[in-house]
């Protein structure tokens, strides 16, 4: 089954997820960081949502990486389109280990250069909610613009959209 | 992935278990989100039925074993899902089946729970196995009795 590949950057790797990030992604729930994302409601949802960041590179042969600074688990980014999303997303959790070193820049950097040289979707969007200046930050600094017209699953979200290029 | 496994296609006399597919999605989500599925965490909306399909491929990759999606080798169709299950929060392993809409009354849940039990004992070599079935879902604890599962604690989740 597919996972997700292993990207190397400069200062931080790409990698699939493993089991034992889960805690730090339970912590994060708990957290105040997670104000603007769908919390699970008890361990077993927190490992279904888990399960499926990493079940669906098998299905979709895209899904989220673990962002891994020098062994340490700095957060994730993801490339998805679920039935429910009216096009792919770029989208990316970054946990409070490490902070000011532009570990989100560089991950969300590799993560597209992979979207644009092999995913190569029709598009490609960050949903991000209205409120969450830092991450709508984010996706200025990478260079997507706001869509104000684009369809969106969740009304509180505000649509980044990014340049993915002419595609086959 | 760390994980190492091999997920072998099962056959009984009726029915092809293999790893789930993007295009279980339809069959799934329609289970999902009907009132049928209310035993098992249902309804669910569609955005949650795809969690539980990329969820039910990740369980594969993270634990190296899952469940099944159970197709009617006839016609080719998925009837449900069946396999091997084992959460955070769960107590021990569980052997589970869900059957989708118009697939009950055939057998085919006791057929495939039969093919995956056996896999787990004479290939991967388990002892034991549990099934939680929620108080009420009178279908489902046949199925249980049909295996001669015998009835254990109750298990709150």
């Amino acid at each position: 089954m597919t996972t997700a590949p292993v990207i190397s950057g400069t200062q931080l790797r790409l990698r699939p997820h493993v089991l034992s990030d889960m805690d730090a992604f339970g912590a994060f729930y708990q957290s105040d960081r997670a104000q603007y994302v769908t919390k699970p409601d008890n361990p077993t949802h927190l490992w279904y949502g888990f399960a499926a960041e990493v079940g669906s590179w098998a299905l979709t042969g895209m899904g989220s990486w673990a962002i891994d600074f020098d062994g340490q688990l700095a957060g994730q980014i993801s490339v998805t389109h679920p039935p429910h999303f009216p096009e792919t997303e770029l989208g990316w959790i970054l946990l409070d280990t490490i902070e000011g070193r532009g570990i989100a820049f560089e991950a969300a950097t590799l993560a597209l250069a992979y979207t644009r040289d092999t995913i190569r979707p029709a598009s490609l969007v960050s949903y991000i909610d209205a409120h969450n200046t830092r991450s709508i930050a984010l996706a200025k600094r990478l260079g997507a613009t706001l869509d104000a017209t684009a369809d969106r699953w969740d009304d509180t979200d505000v649509v980044y959209r990014h340049n993915v290029g002419e595609t086959a | 992935m760390t994980v190492r496994f091999s997920a072998p296609t099962l056959t009984t006399d009726r029915l092809t278990l293999r790893l789930p597919h993007l295009s279980d999605f339809d069959a799934l989500a329609a289970f999902y989100t009907s009132p049928r599925s209310h035993f098992v965490g249902g309804p669910q909306t569609p955005e949650l039925a795809w969690r539980t399909l990329a969820q039910e491929a990740g369980h594969w990759i993270l634990r190296g074993f899952g469940r099944w999606t159970v197709v009617e080798t006839a016609t080719q169709t998925p009837v449900g899902t069946v396999g091997l299950w084992h959460p955070e929060g769960f107590p021990e392993r569980e052997l589970g089946w869900d059957l989708f809409d118009g697939a009950t009354g055939k057998g085919y849940a006791t057929e495939a729970a039969i093919a995956a039990r056996h896999h787990a004992y004479a290939t991967l070599g388990w002892t034991t196995l549990i099934s939680l079935v929620a108080d009420g879902n009178d279908a489902s604890a046949r199925v249980a009795k049909r295996l001669h599962a015998t009835r254990d604690v109750y298990f709150t989740h």
